[in-house]
């Protein structure tokens, strides 16, 4: 059996397949003894006709055919392992000589989108460099301690003061396009008891800054222009005008950090508190240097190794992208179709905008996995249940139930493949040669 | 009597039975009912240019079919098997 790999354009793996004479008989026979019991010859009880009657009557179409099939299932995984091919599609298969003739050998032709092949030649000087974490200032400790606070902070009414930053203001707003078309008094947007956390960005550029310094009760108007990349077509680079009133006004009492506060968190003391920010801001730093590092490595790689992405695995990645931008506007309270409504464009724009996002995800994975593979990195069956082991508990579930519903599915090996790739850029980001 | 050799032999006959026998043989074949053993003999050796040593001849009796109230019977046919000399073969199955 030989088996020969193409590579083709569109990362299709084109295998040819030639299997023996020897073998094809072989094939024959066990075709014909599978097959006779499916047909019915006068004079013969099922299954015992003699095979030359058998061809005579019924024809060697039929044991070929099944012979043929029986070789193309029994070889497949074979020749697909013997070239090294990783499909991800369904294959073409072709079947080659239409040869009725037993005794020829046989030949399959599987065509196939697969992970192309990636030669990263040298690619160790890459990883000279050493991994540089960031110091971890006292500013940034502070900071994020203060946000902490902030976290436990309580509104106050404060009806009585002029609006501040970081206040929450209810407030009646009516929003006009300054150059309404006619016939059009050109509102757009009219809110009672609108909630506003002033500083917090989530309006309309500007518009809450716009109201610091104002006292409740007085109405004021307000012009901005909106930003030219605003999602919303009919309002993205139009000057408007917002007549608010401001009816509450509460002001952010943010707690003194103290021992107290970190009680309340369930430490020891503030110092304990302290501690472990600090951790977890290391923690965070080191992994943002590590991200930084491979995301460095793999960009220098991608401009030297280039390949052909296959499709399929592209339009996977985009529907993992769309997914991920379906979830966020449902944080939002959007649904996707109110989402592209208001940017007046179909799904498909928005999957062709999300397709370079998607092509550099492909990209990157192919070529950890490609590391992977250079590095003989592997992962064994025990860490994958370590990484199962916690959703079992999770669910509550023994941990062999999951396993077995993993297996089903077939998300076990997806999960390996996940934690193969994890390892590959753990290993670009902490091998340092020289 | 002048009988068409192929009108005496009206077709082989290929069933199990019959396939087993070919290891000794012996061929099979219906033949008209009319037939004698010697008719027969000489008609499968001009057909087939063979030397034939032996036949056996056996009446296969039509079977009664019913349908409904009416009764009828599936003819009543004659089969013959031809015991060849050895080192002698039929090329059979091309239809008569």
């Amino acid at each position: 059996m030989q088996v020969v790999t193409e590579r083709l354009p569109n990362a299709v793996a084109k295998i040819s397949v030639t299997i023996d004479q020897d073998e094809v008989t072989r094939a024959m026979d066990q075709a014909f003894k599978r097959v006779v019991t499916r047909y019915n010859v006068p004079g013969f009880r099922r299954g015992k006709v003699p095979r030359p009657i058998f061809e005579r009557m019924v024809g060697v179409d039929v044991i070929w055919q099944q012979a043929a099939e029986d070789l193309v299932d029994g070889r497949y995984e074979y020749a697909l392992m013997e070239s090294g091919v990783q499909p991800v599609a369904k294959p073409n298969i072709q079947i080659g000589s239409s040869g009725i003739n037993a005794d020829e050998p046989f030949s399959f032709v599987i065509e196939v989108e697969a992970k192309p092949e990636i030669d990263l030649g040298e690619y160790r000087d890459l990883l000279t460099e050493e991994l540089k974490v960031a110091e971890l200032t006292d500013e940034r400790l502070e900071t994020e301690m203060a946000q902490l606070a902030r976290s436990q902070a309580q509104l106050v009414p404060a009806d009585d003061e002029p609006v501040a930053m970081d206040n929450q203001v209810v407030l009646d707003l009516k929003g006009y396009l300054e150059e309404p078309e006619e016939d059009d008094d050109g509102l757009f947007a009219e809110d009672e008891d609108y909630t506003v956390q002033i500083g917090s960005g989530t309006t309309v550029e500007g518009l809450d800054e716009k109201l610091v310094g104002l006292k409740v009760g007085e109405p004021t108007t307000i012009r901005l222009t909106y930003p030219e990349d605003h999602p919303d077509v009919d309002l993205a680079g139009k000057p408007v005008r917002f007549e608010v009133t401001v009816k509450q006004n509460k002001r952010l009492e943010v707690p003194t950090l103290d021992d107290d506060l970190a009680k309340a968190w369930e430490y020891e003391s503030l110092e304990a508190l302290r501690q472990e920010v600090q951790n977890r801001l290391q923690e965070s730093l080191q992994a943002e240097a590590k991200d930084a590092r491979v995301q460095g490595i793999l960009g220098k790689l991608k401009e030297r190794v280039t390949f052909e992405l296959p499709a399929p695995l592209v339009q996977q990645a985009i529907a993992g992208r769309l997914q991920e931008v379906q979830n966020s506007l449902a944080r939002m309270d959007i649904t996707l179709e109110q989402y592209l409504e208001t940017r007046k464009i179909g799904q498909q724009n928005l999957e062709e905008e999300l397709r370079p996002q998607a092509e550099e995800l492909v990209r990157d994975q192919l070529i950890l996995e490609a590391v992977a593979k250079r590095e003989g990195l592997s992962v064994s069956d025990e860490e994958v249940l370590a990484a199962i082991q916690p959703m079992a508990e999770l669910y509550r579930q023994p941990l062999a139930n999951v396993v077995e519903l993993f297996r089903q599915e077939g998300e076990f090996e997806r999960l390996r493949s996940t934690l193969l790739t994890r390892k590959a850029s753990e290993f670009l980001a902490t091998t340092v040669t020289n | 009597m002048n009988k068409s050799p192929y009108d005496i032999i009206i077709r082989p006959l290929v069933t199990e039975a019959s396939t087993d026998a070919l290891m000794l043989n012996k061929y099979t074949f219906e033949v008209d009912r009319r037939a004698n053993k010697i008719e027969i003999r000489d008609a499968v050796e001009e057909i087939f240019h063979v030397r034939v040593l032996k036949v056996n001849t056996l009446w296969r009796r039509g079977k009664v079919r019913r349908r409904g109230q009416s009764t009828g019977k599936t003819p009543d046919r004659k089969k013959a098997i031809v015991t060849l000399a050895a080192g002698e073969t039929i090329e059979m199955f091309g239809n008569v």
